[in-house]
């Protein structure tokens, strides 16, 4: 007990070595808790990237190079949208917001064009970038489009509420009733996607223009395309030979495949830092003790003419390094906090892993000192 | 019998590349309640055969043994501990702790308690006529010949019965020098001790009970 206390007195007395000796550690602590932050920023700027991602697709025709016209049968759209399970699977399972136009010309009203939309904006004319808009009566709203009701939106200026209109196209007519107007292209009619499938108990052929959708999880972008590329053909596929099917799909994943390389090429660096940094934080904790040791190299030669035990000089030795690099510590990691702003549960352990590494270091070097030979150095002079 | 018993004893300094030979066949009985002064050129193996006693290596061949105890074979630590103190010329003490503390460490180190080891130092640090007002200084704040009184005071607070003094007068003038030895013979006649000096000084060795002339590594004589 009372050999504690005078070896922390002459611990006070080594102003310069203990301050030192603190600030070593405080500063390793600091650093390991800097280098937690940074990595986990960048985790959560990967998680991050990855939940505000919308990744789109498009059918194409099987070269890639036609997209507005596609002729599709509106069966894929119905795949698309889960409404068909062959194959033995639900494709809006891995996407959604599916967008398809099909268009039909009507004779009447004369020179009219009927334009199935499963949403409003499957329809670049009536979107804000296409220009047009379409405003619904009272009582209705845009989810209208995903059912099969006789409804349609007709040219601004043309009609009321409640109103019907009546439409044919040579092969069927059908009474329409009226809920909105839009402000996009005059002689254009727009109606639920699926209001002619089975119109009298009977199914008109009618095929999709375009299709395009989102993948519905990002996370799960690898089963997404596995399950899409098993109806529709792979665009970036090297292999292009044996039966295509007709349709293509284009994946706009190339952004974000890009940034993630970039975010994840970061995180790696990051994590090859830790054993680096701890590396160096041991050295620094080897080289610091060295030093400080061999300053009182004189002292540890009296200690042994003393009797004391090496065993009994490492404890007393590493115990001074010890309570240094506790308080070193303490303050580090307060300081640490207020730099980050923030606290977890792995910025400690990082701590302590900087703290462990200095104090391996210092060990080291202890344990060196603790071999000295006396009588080479009592007889070196001052 | 109570002495330091040396028999015959060699050494050599060895590294890499050559071995020197520092002592060549020493035979000595150091008795208690004398005091022996070890003269000789420098280089001839005075501070070795200093270093050897106070078991801080062991001799090559031949052997060291106190109340009958070889060197080699008992535990040298507890014998520096509680047996033999050295005083060498310098750095003696810890730079960083006071008169006082230096001169309770080793009871310290024993576990006393931290005022009761330091009634006991005081003690010894008046007997070897240092003063209350200087037990608080750091080392530095000491003359040279004060510094090595409380060396002194170290090795009577342990207790040590052998007593090694490597040119315990070198750095000092004459007064102080003898102010020194006469302390070192008293712990000798009044303590019973078993005091050993190494020394330069003509004046030294002529106090002394017993002189031992060493040369080449062997005792003459
Ligand atoms: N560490 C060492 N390595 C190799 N040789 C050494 C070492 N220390 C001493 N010697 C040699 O051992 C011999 C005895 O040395 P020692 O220090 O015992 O002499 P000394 O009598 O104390 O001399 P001085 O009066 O100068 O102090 C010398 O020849 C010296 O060169
Ligand atoms: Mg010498």
């Amino acid at each position: 007990m009372s050999m504690r206390h005078v070896t922390i007195s002459a611990m006070m007395r080594r102003k310069r070595w203990t301050l030192l000796l603190l600030f070593i550690a405080l500063l390793e602590t600091c650093a390991a808790m800097v280098l937690c932050s940074l990595t986990a920023r960048q985790e959560a700027a990967l998680e991050k990237t990855v939940d505000d991602t919308v990744i789109s697709c498009v059918i194409t025709d099987s070269q890639g190079t036609n997209q507005d016209n596609l002729h599709m049968a509106t069966g894929f759209v119905d795949l698309l949208c889960g409404l068909r399970h062959e194959r033995g699977y639900y494709q809006d399972e891995h996407i959604k917001n599916v967008r398809s136009k099909a268009s039909i010309k009507l004779i009447a009203p004369k020179e009219y064009t009927m334009v199935c939309l499963l949403t409003p904006d499957s329809d670049y004319a009536l979107t804000a970038a296409g220009g047009g808009s379409m405003i619904l009566f009272d009582g209705w709203d845009a989810s209208v489009f995903a059912g099969n009701q006789e409804v349609c939106v007709i040219p601004q200026g043309l009609a009321v509420d409640g109103e019907y209109i009546e439409i044919d196209n040579g092969n069927f007519s059908v009474s329409l009733r009226i809920i909105g107007t839009h402000t996009g292209s005059a002689k254009t009619l727009y109606c639920p996607f699926h209001t002619m499938d089975f119109h009298d108990g009977q199914s008109y052929m009618i095929t999709a223009d375009s299709c395009s959708f989102d993948i519905r999880d990002t996370r799960r972008l690898d089963e997404a395309k596995a399950s899409l590329y098993e109806v529709f053909a792979d665009l970036n596929a090297d292999d292009q030979s044996g039966i295509r099917p007709a349709f293509a799909v284009r994946i706009n994943d190339d952004i974000l495949r890009n940034t993630l390389e970039e975010i994840r090429g970061n995180i790696r660096t990051l994590h090859l830092l830790i054993p680096a940094l701890l590396i160096i934080e041991g050295a620094v904790g080897f080289f610091a003790a060295y030093l400080s040791t061999q300053s009182r190299l004189r002292e540890y030669a009296v200690m042994r003419c003393l009797g004391m035990t090496r065993g009994k000089i490492f404890r007393l030795t590493f115990g001074e390094y010890l309570a240094l690099a506790v308080v070193g510590a303490a303050v580090g990691t307060v300081i640490g906090i207020v730099i980050n702003g923030t606290l977890s549960l792995r910025m400690l352990l990082y701590a302590a892993g900087a703290i462990s590494a200095f104090l391996i270091g210092t060990a080291i070097s202890v344990s060196r000192i603790t071999r000295i030979n006396v009588m080479k150095l009592m007889k070196t002079e001052e | 019998m109570e002495s330091l018993l040396v028999k015959d004893i060699t050494y050599s300094y060895r590294n890499k590349y050559q071995t020197v030979r520092a002592l060549g066949g020493v035979s000595v009985e150091f008795e208690p309640g004398k005091m022996y002064t070890i003269v000789g050129s420098s280089g001839c193996g005075k501070t070795t055969f200093l270093s050897l006693l106070a078991g801080l290596d062991v001799p090559e061949s031949g052997s060291i043994e106190w109340k009958g105890e070889s060197t080699a074979k008992m535990d040298r630590d507890r014998y520096r501990r509680e047996s033999a103190s050295v005083i060498y010329q310098n750095f003696n003490l810890f730079q960083h702790l006071t008169v006082l503390e230096n001169a309770a460490y080793p009871l310290y180190m024993r576990g006393m308690k931290k005022n009761e080891a330091e009634a006991k130092a005081r003690e010894k640090l008046l007997a070897v006529g240092l003063k209350e007002e200087q037990f608080d200084r750091l080392p530095n704040m000491l003359s040279g010949g004060e510094q090595q009184r409380v060396a002194i005071a170290r090795a009577l607070a342990s207790g040590s019965r052998i007593i090694l003094a490597d040119e315990p007068t070198g750095n000092l003038d004459s007064e102080n020098g003898r102010n020194i030895v006469e302390i070192l013979k008293r712990l000798a006649h009044e303590e019973n001790c078993c005091v050993v000096i190494v020394t330069h000084d003509q004046a030294v060795a002529d106090e002394a009970d017993v002189v031992l002339k060493m040369r080449d590594g062997k005792l003459e004589g």
